[in-house]
């Protein structure tokens, strides 16, 4: 049986959630951030990389380069979840939709995790 | 949410050709594609043609569809009223951008390989031919409630507006709702049950910042939302066929800049 429902009520769903600008916000943020952050780490990484496989670890294991990648970690796994979820929002629905949310959700955690776990190994070695 | 599998029934099959009259001058013989659907009758809709003698009929789409209805084929349906941009009761796809076919002539039109295909809006359930359901986009623009809300006692007279402020008006109290831009907008199409569309937002916006009204805050409120306002990201198909020449997605922008001014 088709559901009996008013157009206002079918539009006025649950009412607002009251969030959504906090998402705008640190997605603009991040991508500011990025664009700064990949350049920066980029020319210092490739100036590393000419010299070798040494030179590339030292930098790693440097305050410069340990925080630069830090940041752009951070900065990029964040903006890859928020990018991520407005995509599955667009195209999934239902349950699927809270599924695909999750696994983003987890897979840029630990991805990120991953990333500054490594970085902060060499930093600590070195 | 997307759909990526076509209804039932929605295979745009090949309809019947309405030649043009003998005698008709070759050179005035326009063709035309058009959209036929009667949901009720369990057939599949299809693309009827109409070779139509412009010279007996005025230099706008309307003109072509009203002349199609009173001498070629009066099955034919399709909204209009003030026949000059004002009502928006023409609203279609005509050439393959939303448009109003009474502003929209047709020697404009470049068409494909000369024919001119006329469709309804996109994305919304048909109720016949040219004639889209439009329910769910006007309980949208009440939802926005697009009136002065006020709790300062009403004055004898009126309320009072400077000029300068009454001029934030201009552009967004134009929209004659046609649904041009939010049927033109993918983001309505894959959300529209959740997403507001351009043009209710535009209406949001109208009364967001009309200085006599004190509902701000509350409008806000309503409007804070991942999908009612965030769904937009500026695609600007909106702007782009907006028929009375307004920017919606500007408007959407500037909610937008609200909340954030709100927030931080």
């Amino acid at each position: 049986m088709a559901k009996l429902q008013t157009p206002r009520s079918k539009i006025t769903g649950l009412g607002a959630s009251g969030h959504g600008t906090d998402h705008f916000l640190v997605q603009r943020v991040t991508a500011i951030c990025l664009l700064v952050l990949v350049p920066f780490v980029l020319f210092q990484f490739l100036a590393a990389f000419t010299s070798g496989y040494d030179a590339v670890y030292i930098w790693v294991g440097s305050w410069l380069g340990s925080i630069s990648l830090l940041a752009l970690s951070t900065a990029m796994f964040w903006h890859l979840r928020l990018g991520l979820q407005i995509a599955i929002e667009d195209y999934f629905g239902g349950s699927f939709r809270m599924f695909l949310l999750l696994l983003n959700f987890l897979g840029c955690l630990v991805l990120w995790l991953v990333s500054v776990l490594s970085v902060l190994s060499i930093f600590f070695e070195g | 949410m997307a759909q990526l599998t076509l209804p039932k029934n929605s295979k745009i099959t090949k309809g019947k050709h309405w030649p043009a009259p003998d005698g008709s001058d070759a050179a005035n013989v326009k063709t035309f594609r058009v959209y036929r659907y009667v949901p009720d009758s369990g057939d599949n809709p299809r693309w009827d043609l109409y070779d139509v003698d412009t010279s007996k009929c005025g230099p706008m789409t309307l003109h072509v569809l009203i002349y199609i209805k009173d001498e070629i084929d009066p099955t034919l349906s399709f909204r209009r009223s003030c026949r000059e941009g004002i009502c928006g009761s023409c609203a279609m796809n005509v050439d393959g951008r939303n448009t109003i076919a009474c502003t929209k002539g047709y020697g404009e039109l470049k068409g494909r390989d000369g024919v001119i295909t006329i469709s309804p809006l996109p994305h919304l359930a048909v109720v016949k031919d040219l004639v889209p359901d439009l329910t769910d986009f006007y309980a949208q623009h009440a939802a926005m409630e697009p009136y002065l809300k006020t709790t300062t006692p009403e004055p004898q007279k009126e309320w009072r507006q400077a000029p300068e402020d009454r001029d934030k008006l201009d552009g967004l109290y134009e929209c004659i709702m046609c649904a041009s831009c939010s049927t033109a907008c993918p983001s309505y199409w894959w959300n529209g049950d959740k997403y507001l569309g351009p043009a209710a937002l535009l209406q949001a916006y109208r009364w967001l910042i009309d200085s006599r009204d004190e509902a701000t805050g509350e409008r806000l409120d309503a409007l804070e939302d991942p999908f009612r306002l965030y769904r937009c990201h500026t695609i600007m198909n909106c702007t782009q066929v907006c028929p009375k020449g307004l920017n919606p997605a500007k408007a959407i922008a500037k909610i937008k800049h609200m909340l954030l001014e709100r927030t931080v």
